[in-house]
C-alpha cells in the first residue's frame, strides 16, 4: 500500500487526530501481510501529536522486524525524521514499562481525574 | 495637571454611565505590564476580576497602559470570557487608539475617552479558538504573526517554527477544556529580528492537574519540570503514548536561542539557550499561559534543509 499523506489529511501533520486516520490504514494493510509507503511529499509542517498517534502505537502492535521492514517512509523532511524519530523512541520507552504498573496509573488516573477538569 | 486628570477621570466615569442601566459598577484599572517582571499585576488583575459580583457591571479602566503587550491581551480574553458567561456587563474605558485596536478584537463595548496615542507596531490579530482549527491556526501563524514580521526566513524554517508553536496549542486544547478555547496575541520587532506570540488557555492549569494525579507534585514548580520532561503525561488512557511536545518545544527553543516563558497556577518555567528553571511564584495564573520569543533570523537556525529521510532502522 502507497499512501500520499498529503492527500490524506493535508499539508499539516500535526494531529492525533489525523494520526489516527493513518494509523487505521497501516495498521489495516500490515496485518493484511502488506508493505506500507507513507509518502510525505507536500506535507510541510510537523508535530509529535500525529506521528504519535500514527506511528508510536504501532510499536505495541507489531514487532520492531516487522516495521522495520515493511514500513518505509518516504520524501520526508529532517525535520520530520527527527521528530519520527523521537516519537518512536518514546513509545519504545512507554510501552516498554511494566504491564501491571501502567495498569496501576491508567486506574490512578481515571479515579483522581474524571473528564470535568479544564 | 492632577485636578485636570482626576476631572477628566470623573467625567469619563460619568459618560459611561449615563448611558447604562442603573446597576453598580466596579472600576478596574488595568496596569501597564511591560515584561514577565510584571506578571504578578496580571494575577493580581484576576484577583479583582473574582471579586466581581453577579450584579455589577465591570469597566476596564485602560487609562494606565499607553500600550498593552501580549501577555495583557491574552489574559482579557480570559477575563472578559469569564465574566460574560457569569452575566456580567463588560466595557473597556479610556484607551489609547493602538490600545482600542488591539482590544476591539475582543468584541466589547469600547467606552468613551480615547486618549492620543500611536498605532501598535506590528501587532499580531487577537484570535480565540474555541475548538482545534488546524489549518486555521497554523495559515495565521504563517501569515499574521511570521508573514508579517518582515523578516526573511525560508519556507523551511517557517514551517519548523510553526511545528513546534503548534505543541503549545495541542497542550493547550488537550488540557484546558474550556469554552472559551484557546487565545493567542503576539507583536514582532523587525529592527531586533525576534518575534513574540503569547497562547493561552484559562482551564484548570498545570499545577493543579497534577496535583490530582500525582501527589508528589504537589510544589507548582515541581509539576511543570515533570510537564516538561520527555514522555510524562496525565493523558494515559487514549491508546497511544505522548508526553513529547512540550519537551520538543523546550529543546528547540534551547537550541535556536529562543525564550520561552511558562506561567501557570503558581508557576514559572524559564527556558533559553543558556537556562532552565521552574519556579514557585508568590501569585496564581489561571489556566497556562505560554510567552514564546523567536528569533526571526535564518542565519541563527540549524538549518533542517536536508532531504535525508529517516534512518533504514527506525523501530
Amino acid at each position: 500500500m502507497r499512501a500520499r499523506v498529503v492527500d490524506q489529511i493535508g499539508k499539516n501533520a500535526i494531529t492525533a487526530e489525523d494520526g489516527k486516520l493513518i494509523y487505521s490504514e497501516i495498521s489495516e494493510s500490515l496485518s493484511a501481510g502488506k508493505d506500507v509507503v507513507l509518502d510525505f511529499e507536500g506535507v510541510e509542517v510537523f508535530a509529535s501529536p500525529f506521528f504519535n498517534a500514527a506511528i508510536g502505537r504501532l510499536v505495541n502492535d507489531f514487532p520492531a522486524e516487522v516495521l522495520n521492514s515493511r514500513l518505509h517512509f518516504i520524501n520526508l523532511c529532517q525535520l520530520g525524521s527527527e521528530i519520527l524519530s523521537q516519537v518512536i523512541s518514546n513509545a519504545k520507552e512507554y510501552y516498554a514499562e511494566d504491564a501491571d504498573k501502567r495498569a496501576k496509573i491508567d486506574a490512578i488516573v481515571s479515579d483522581s481525574l474524571g473528564r470535568t477538569d479544564g | 495637571m492632577q485636578r485636570r486628570v482626576i476631572a477628566k477621570r470623573i467625567r469619563s466615569a460619568t459618560a459611561v454611565e449615563s448611558r447604562l442601566p442603573q446597576c453598580p459598577v466596579r472600576i478596574i484599572e488595568v496596569p501597564r505590564v511591560r515584561d514577565s517582571a510584571d506578571f504578578r499585576l496580571i494575577a493580581a488583575l484576576w484577583s479583582r476580576v473574582a471579586e466581581v459580583r453577579p450584579d455589577e457591571r465591570v469597566v476596564f479602566d485602560f487609562s494606565a497602559s499607553p500600550f498593552v503587550k501580549p501577555s495583557v491581551v491574552v489574559s482579557m480574553a480570559g477575563m472578559t470570557s469569564q465574566l460574560a458567561r457569569n452575566g456580567n456587563l463588560v466595557l473597556f474605558d479610556r484607551m489609547h487608539p493602538s490600545v482600542r485596536d488591539v482590544m476591539s478584537g475582543l468584541g466589547h463595548q469600547i467606552a468613551v475617552n480615547v486618549l492620543q496615542g500611536s498605532r501598535p507596531a506590528n501587532a499580531v490579530p487577537l484570535r480565540v479558538d474555541a475548538v482545534q482549527d488546524r489549518d486555521g491556526i497554523i495559515e495565521y501563524l504563517r501569515s499574521e504573526w511570521l508573514g508579517r514580521s518582515g523578516i526573511q526566513m525560508s519556507p523551511l524554517l517557517t514551517n519548523e517554527i510553526l511545528g513546534q508553536v503548534w505543541e503549545a496549542y495541542a497542550n493547550a486544547f488537550e488540557h484546558s477544556r474550556t469554552p472559551l478555547g484557546v487565545v493567542t496575541y503576539g507583536e514582532h520587532d523587525s529592527k531586533n529580528s525576534v518575534s513574540d506570540i503569547v497562547i493561552a488557555d484559562f482551564g484548570l492549569g498545570i499545577p493543579a492537574k497534577l496535583a490530582k494525579f500525582d501527589a508528589r507534585l504537589g510544589l507548582a514548580s515541581d509539576a511543570l519540570r515533570w510537564a516538561f520532561e520527555r514522555g510524562n503525561t496525565t493523558e494515559l488512557d487514549t491508546g497511544f503514548p505522548r508526553g513529547l511536545g512540550l519537551n520538543l518545544l523546550k529543546n528547540f527553543v534551547q537550541k535556536n536561542n529562543g525564550r520561552l516563558e511558562v506561567f501557570s497556577g503558581r508557576g514559572k518555567v524559564s527556558i533559553t539557550a543558556d537556562t532552565e528553571s521552574y519556579d514557585d511564584v508568590e501569585f496564581v495564573m489561571p489556566g497556562v499561559l505560554f510567552q514564546l520569543r523567536m528569533i526571526c533570523d535564518q542565519r541563527r537556525y540549524l538549518l533542517s534543509s536536508e532531504m535525508t529521510g529517516p534512518p533504514a532502522k527506525l523501530f
